[in-house]
């Protein structure tokens, strides 16, 4: 999958300083807010913390994909949190879900609710590989990330 | 909550199981009771809805989407427009909401929370 489109460097946050879920989720959406993907940044913030509710989007190896289907989207986006090496915060309810450094934040716009899943299907495919999400969390540079995910293929 | 209302919510349930499969199909989280918790919430929605409407829901939705929204005259599902008088007609309850090209359940923006 291509995902060149959704993903110019301005929406990868690397060196991300975050405590807790909410704090990163609002982080997070701003470049979606800029960009016009996201009209309302508070409403898709409330959206994404309801669905991190129903089932946790935290999918192990340090990376969780948070998400939600939201009327306040206009299109299909993505922004990507990186923290600092060695850095993570508990992004998950549960205690026992480990800790996360590595966020891909999805906002689908609710009149396309199926239209994430190739994304989702692509970056669970991507965070299968520990190496590849290693060296991606060591990118000094947004647009070093960008293109280090950009150039993944999956099969 | 009106049946197509209801559909929609199904739908949107059945999508987080859906993504709940993608993303922890390799991972050791347990996600089971979770995952139980909404197929309950999915069959007691089922339950509210008529069987015809269901039936067809569960047909068409083996293509993708079971329903989908309109917005500005065009099926979200399938992006064609909707003649003025297939919408009018629905509207008046003449016809079932059903997108004449692809088949699926549409919601009318003009639709509420009732229908």
């Amino acid at each position: 999958m291509d995902i060149s489109r959704l993903l110019p460097p301005s929406h990868t946050l690397v060196n991300l300083t975050c405590k807790s879920r909410k704090e990163a989720v609002q982080q997070l959406i701003q470049p979606l807010v800029d960009t016009g993907i996201v009209s309302d940044g508070d409403e898709f913030a409330n959206e994404v913390e309801q669905r991190e509710q129903q089932i946790t989007t935290v999918i192990g190896n340090g990376v969780a994909i948070p998400h939600a289907r939201t009327k306040v989207a206009n299109r299909l986006g993505l922004v990507v949190g990186l923290m600092n090496e060695g850095e993570s915060f508990q992004f998950s309810d549960d205690p026992e879900v480990e800790p996360v450094n590595l966020m891909f934040l999805i906002a689908i716009p609710s009149f396309a609710p199926a239209s994430h899943l190739p994304l989702l299907q692509h970056l669970a495919k991507f965070v299968r590989y520990e190496r590849k999400v290693a060296k991606l969390l060591r990118s000094k540079t947004p647009a070093a990330a960008s293109k280090y995910l950009i150039s993944f293929k999956s099969k | 909550m009106g049946p197509l209302s209801t559909l929609l919510k199904i739908q949107d349930l059945e999508i987080v199981l859906k993504e709940s499969s993608i993303v922890h199909s390799d991972s050791d989280l347990e996600t089971d009771s979770d995952t139980e918790d909404i197929q309950q919430q999915i069959d007691e929605l089922k339950s509210q809805v008529p069987e015809k409407q269901l039936r067809h829901y569960e047909r068409v939705k083996k293509n993708g989407l079971g329903i989908a929204q309109e917005i500005q005259g065009r099926c979200k599902a399938c992006h064609m427009t909707i003649p003025v008088g297939t919408i009018t007609s629905i509207q008046s309850e003449k016809s079932e909401p059903i997108c004449p090209n692809c088949n699926i359940y549409i919601f009318l923006e003009s639709f509420g929370e009732d229908k």
